[in-house]
C-alpha cells in the first residue's frame, strides 16, 4: 500500500509542479543577493541570508530559511490535506477501500506518502541552492571549511554531518503539519477545505508566537521550534530547542494522526 | 473498540501531553527559613560561582533608537534569548542568539570580544568597567549584583521561595528607601544552595507588570571549560581592533573632563582607576549615568529626542521619562563647558539638580 502511494505521488506532476515553485523563490533570491550584493541587517530575514554573501556553500541552509516558514508547509498542507478529501472528492475513496485495505493503513500509507514528498522537496531544494549558491555566491573558504554562527570554524565533514541533521530535521518539522492536514481531510471532502484550515491553524500559530501574552502557550505551538535547525550550527551545539521541536512534533503527529484515525476509521464513506 | 472509546483515548493522550510539562513546573519549592540579611549576604557571596546555562530576558521600555546607543535600547526594549557560560568574573561568554545567527560577547581576561555572525565580524577592545550596559549586564546575576549593591537592611524583605530553572530558589524583594528612586521594587530569586541569583524582576513605581525580568530557564553549576570561554577568529571573520568599547568608554577615557565626587546627594562609584570624564552615582536601583558627548553625537541625540512626543525641553536642557529612567541631554551652549547625557533611575527632579551642579563644578583636565 505504502509502494503503491509513493509510486503515485512521484508520477503526479502535481508533486513536481510544487516542487519547482518551492524552488523558485530562493533562486529569486540568491540572483538578487548576487546582483546587489545586499544582505539582510543582523536581527532581520530568513536565517543564514546574510551570512551567505560571504560565504554562497551556506545558501542551501538559507534556501530552507526562507521555504520553511510558509511554502514548505502550505504545499504539506495541500498534498496532506488532499489524501483522503481528494479520494472522496474524485469519488475513488469508496472503491479504494472495497478492497482489502484496512482505513487504518491507508492512512499510514497517505501519512508516508506524505512524508516522502516532503524528504524529497527538502532535498531538492538543499541541492539546487547548493549550485545556485556556488554559481551565484561563490565560496569563502577553498578548504570547505565553514564559519559557525557562533565564530567558530566547522571542518567540511563536521558542516556536511550537521547540514544532513538539519535536513532531516526540517522533514520532521513537518509531520505535525501533515498530520493536522491529513485529520482535516478525513473530516471534509474538500481537499482544499483542509489545505486552509491547516494553514489557518499554523497562521494562527504565527501570530501568538509573536506576542509576547501568549508567552504560556508558546512552547505548544506548532511553529514554535521549527527553524530551531539553525542552533545545529551554533557551537556547541544547542540541543534543548532541537530536542524540544522534536518532541513537539511528536505529540502534534500522536494526537492528529489519532484524531484522524478516530474519526476516520468509524466514518460512513458513501463517496 | 467503537467510535466514543476511540475519541476519548485521543482525547486522554492529548491532555497528557498538554499536562506533562505543566506538572514539571508546577512542582512546589522547598520552604526556607533563610533570613532577608542573610540571604542578601549569600547572594553577593555568589559571585564567584561558576555556572553555564539560558537565560531569558524581557524589557518592556520603548527608549528612543539612536545609532550609539541601540544596544541599550535593544536591552530595555525587547527580549532576548542569551547562552552563558561563566567561568569567573573575568572569563565569560554571553551568546545572544537570534534566529538569524547570533552575537556574542566573550570575556578572556582584559580584552572583549564581540563576534556577529550575520557581519562575520570580530570586534576587540579593552575591557572596561565604565561603559554603556550589554547583554552580560542583564544576567540575572549581575542585575542582582548591581541592584543589591549597597542595600540596608531595611529596604529588604523576604518573598516565597518559587521554582525557577527546575531548582528551589529563595525570594528576596528590595524596596529603595531613597526618594530620589523611581524603582518601586526588585524581586530577586535565588539558588537555595549556592546563592547565584536565578530570577530579577524590576517594577517601576506603579507598575503592575515589570519593566525588565530576566530569568534562567536551565541551569548548570559545573565550571565551564576553558575552551568555551575562548574566542578564536575564524580565517573568513573581518577582524577589528578598538580602543574603546562604545561611546561612554571612550568618553570616559578622552573627555576633558573632571567630574565631581557627588551631584543631587548621590555618592560618585566605581575603581579608582577608571575613574575619567564618565560619572556612575549612586547605589542599587537609585542611581544615574552623566557622560559628556561630541558635539556630532550630542546634535543626533538632540534630534532623536525631538521626534518623540512625551520629550520637553527646559531650562536644563531636553527630557524624557520613560517608565523608570529619566533621561536629561543638557543644552550645551557656547558658555557652558560641553553637553553632558544623564539617565538613571531617578526622579527628573533629581536629574535637573545634577544637571545645575554639574555645570558648577566640572572642570577641564
Amino acid at each position: 500500500m505504502i509502494r503503491l502511494e509513493l509510486t503515485s505521488m512521484l508520477r503526479r506532476p502535481r508533486t513536481w509542479v510544487t516542487i519547482a515553485m518551492l524552488n523558485a523563490l530562493p533562486l529569486v533570491v540568491a540572483i538578487l543577493l548576487a546582483v546587489t550584493d545586499l544582505g539582510p541587517r543582523p536581527g532581520t530575514g530568513p536565517p543564514f541570508l546574510s551570512a551567505v554573501l560571504t560565504d554562497g556553500t551556506l545558501f542551501p541552509l538559507a534556501a530552507l530559511g526562507i521555504v520553511l516558514p510558509l511554502f514548505l508547509p502550505v504545499a504539506v498542507a495541500v498534498i496532506a490535506g488532499d489524501a483522503i478529501a481528494g479520494e472522496a472528492q474524485a469519488g475513488t475513496l469508496r472503491y479504494l477501500l472495497i478492497s482489502p485495505v484496512g482505513r487504518t493503513r491507508l492512512l499510514v500509507a497517505k501519512l508516508a506518502s506524505t512524508i516522502a514528498f516532503v524528504l524529497l522537496a527538502v532535498l531538492v531544494v538543499a541541492v539546487a541552492a547548493y549550485v545556485e549558491g556556488r554559481v551565484l555566491l561563490g565560496s569563502a573558504d577553498p578548504s570547505g571549511s565553514v564559519t559557525s554562527v557562533s565564530g567558530s570554524t566547522l571542518s567540511q565533514a563536521e558542516m556536511i554531518q550537521r547540514t544532513v541533521v538539519a535536513l532531516g530535521y526540517v522533514t520532521v518539522m513537518m509531520l505535525g503539519v501533515a498530520a493536522i492536514a491529513l485529520f482535516f481531510s478525513t473530516v471534509t471532502e474538500s481537499g482544499v477545505s483542509a489545505a486552509l484550515g491547516t494553514v489557518a491553524i499554523l497562521i494562527g500559530s504565527t501570530v501568538l508566537l509573536g506576542l509576547d501574552a501568549a508567552d504560556v502557550l508558546q512552547p505548544y505551538l506548532p511553529t514554535r521550534y521549527w527553524l530551531a535547525f539553525v542552533d545545529l550550527f551554533r557551537d556547541p551545539i544547542r540541543w534543548d530547542g532541537v530536542l524540544r521541536g522534536l518532541a513537539s512534533q511528536g505529540a502534534y503527529l500522536v494526537v492528529f494522526l489519532g484524531a484522524a484515525w478516530a474519526n476516520f476509521t468509524t466514518k460512513d464513506i458513501n463517496t | 473498540m467503537n467510535s466514543t472509546g476511540r475519541w476519548l483515548l485521543v482525547v486522554g493522550v492529548a491532555a497528557a501531553l498538554v499536562a506533562a510539562p505543566i506538572v514539571v513546573r508546577v512542582l512546589p519549592a522547598s520552604g526556607s527559613d533563610v533570613t532577608a540579611a542573610a540571604l542578601g549576604e549569600r547572594i553577593a557571596a555568589s559571585s564567584s560561582v561558576p555556572w553555564s546555562g539560558e537565560v531569558r530576558t524581557r524589557g518592556t521600555l520603548q527608549v528612543p533608537d539612536t545609532d550609539s546607543f541601540g544596544g541599550v535600547v535593544d536591552l530595555l526594549g525587547e527580549s532576548k534569548t542569551l547562552r552563558v557560560w561563566w567561568r569567573d568574573a573575568t572569563h565569560w561568554r554571553v551568546d545572544d542568539t537570534r534566529q538569524t545567527g547570533e552575537s556574542d560577547l566573550v570575556r578572556d581576561g582584559t580584552s572583549l570580544t564581540r563576534w556577529v555572525f550575520e557581519s562575520g565580524t570580530a570586534t576587540i577592545t579593552p575591557y572596561a568597567t565604565v561603559r554603556l550596559p550589554d547583554t552580560s549586564d542583564v544576567l540575572p546575576s549581575r542585575l542582582a549584583a548591581r541592584l543589591l549593591g549597597g542595600a540596608t537592611t531595611d529596604e529588604l524583605s523576604r518573598l516565597p521561595s518559587r521554582r525557577v530553572a527546575g531548582r528551589s530558589a529563595a525570594g528576596l524583594r528590595l524596596t529603595p528607601a531613597d526618594p530620589a528612586s523611581t524603582i518601586d521594587r526588585a524581586d530577586v530569586w535565588a539558588d537555595e544552595e549556592s546563592g547565584l541569583p536565578l530570577r530579577v524582576e524590576v517594577y517601576g513605581k506603579g507598575d503592575v507588570l515589570p519593566v525588565v525580568t530576566s530569568a534562567l530557564t536551565d541551569v548548570d553549576l559545573d565550571r565551564p571549560s576553558a575552551d568555551v570561554t575562548t574566542f578564536e577568529a575564524p580565517a573568513t571573520a573581518t577582524v577589528r581592533r578598538r580602543d574603546v568599547i562604545d561611546v561612554a568608554a571612550g568618553a570616559n577615557a578622552f573627555a576633558p573632563f573632571e567630574l565631581p565626587d557627588a551631584v543631587a546627594g548621590l555618592e560618585r562609584t566605581g575603581d579608582e582607576d577608571e575613574l575619567g570624564a564618565v560619572g556612575v552615582y549612586g547605589r542599587g536601583p537609585t542611581a544615574l549615568i552623566v557622560i559628556p558627548l561630541r558635539r556630532g553625537l550630542a546634535g543626533q541625540v538632540r534630534d532623536q529626542l525631538s521626534t518623540v512626543a512625551s520629550a520637553r525641553g527646559g531650562d536644563a536642557g531636553t527630557a524624557l521619562e520613560v517608565g523608570p529612567l529619566s533621561v536629561l541631554l543638557t543644552e550645551g551652549g557656547r558658555r557652558s563647558r560641553g553637553t553632558f547625557l544623564l539617565a538613571g533611575t531617578v526622579t527628573p527632579e533629581t536629574l535637573a539638580q545634577a544637571s545645575t551642579e554639574l555645570a558648577q563644578k566640572v572642570t577641564s583636565r
